[in-house]
């Protein structure tokens, strides 16, 4: 699992990103948030998304 | 007495002792106090359309052409306005001249064709009036100001953005692969800045 430090760090770059990119990624982050979820379950997302 | 003057005595009895023919009268209907009682209901627009065909009509009989002057086509304008802003209250039309009922008659059915009781219907009137300042506008930058909203009208959609979604379709194992490449590549840029700066400091 991508520790929340590592997701935060994309998180703060989308900005800098281009549209495309931007797109991409936070795709990509959401795709992987709802994963999370489907495996660990919701409270642990919630604990997990408190860092992000 | 011959035929013809048994027929020439029956037909003088009739024009002293004319029937009278009375028409079937319905019962316990009252009538009307007044001409404007017994009209029956019109919207705003039907009223402005059959005080113009009234107008148009004496006007033809009379031999008289209507010519508006400036006063009446600014007052016919104004009269407009005061419809459209709001539509639940008639103007008293009595009050004009049969010039400005005609050229506000113009106006109606140029400008929407109706005027609207619900804001979703003045969608036609600005529609069609953004349409005529568009043609007629003197200066091009009302005249592109005019097909500019023109264009952004819902169902011309003449500027409408295309917009891309990308569905992501990946297990959770590649979304991670491809999640982490990119950590490590702005980690790398982290660093690059971070060394910049210690040289900076060092400098």
């Amino acid at each position: 699992m991508i520790s929340p430090k590592d997701l935060e760090l994309i998180q703060k770059a989308l900005p800098q990103m281009s549209e495309t990119e931007r797109q991409k990624h936070l795709s990509l982050l959401l795709e992987y948030k709802k994963e999370i979820i489907k495996e660990k379950g919701k409270a642990t997302f919630l604990d997990f998304i408190k860092h992000v | 007495m011959s035929d013809k003057e048994i027929q020439t005595i029956e037909l003088d009895e009739d024009i002293d002792n004319p029937e009278i023919i009375v028409p079937h009268i319905e019962k316990d209907i009252p009538l009307p106090k007044s001409q404007k009682e017994a009209l029956p209901e019109m919207t705003t627009e039907e009223e402005i359309n059959v005080r113009a065909n009234t107008v148009n009509a004496i006007s033809e009989i009379n031999n008289k052409e209507l010519k508006p002057n400036e006063k009446h086509k600014v007052q016919a304008e104004r009269l407009a306005e005061q419809i459209i802003k709001n539509p639940e209250k008639k103007p008293e039309f009595t009050k004009y001249e049969n010039e400005t009922l005609a050229y506000l008659a113009g106006i109606v059915a140029q400008s929407s064709g109706k005027i609207v009781k619900e804001y979703t219907e003045f969608k036609h009137y600005i529609v069609n009036r953004a349409v005529q300042e568009a043609e007629m506008a003197k200066t091009a930058r009302d005249r592109l100001s005019a097909l500019r909203m023109l264009g952004e009208v819902d169902g011309v959609d003449a500027f409408k953005k295309k917009t891309e979604i990308t569905h992501v379709t990946k297990t959770g194992k590649e979304l991670e692969e491809e999640l982490l490449k990119t950590i490590e590549e702005l980690k790398g840029k982290v660093i690059e800045g971070e060394v910049l700066k210690e040289d900076e400091d060092n400098d």
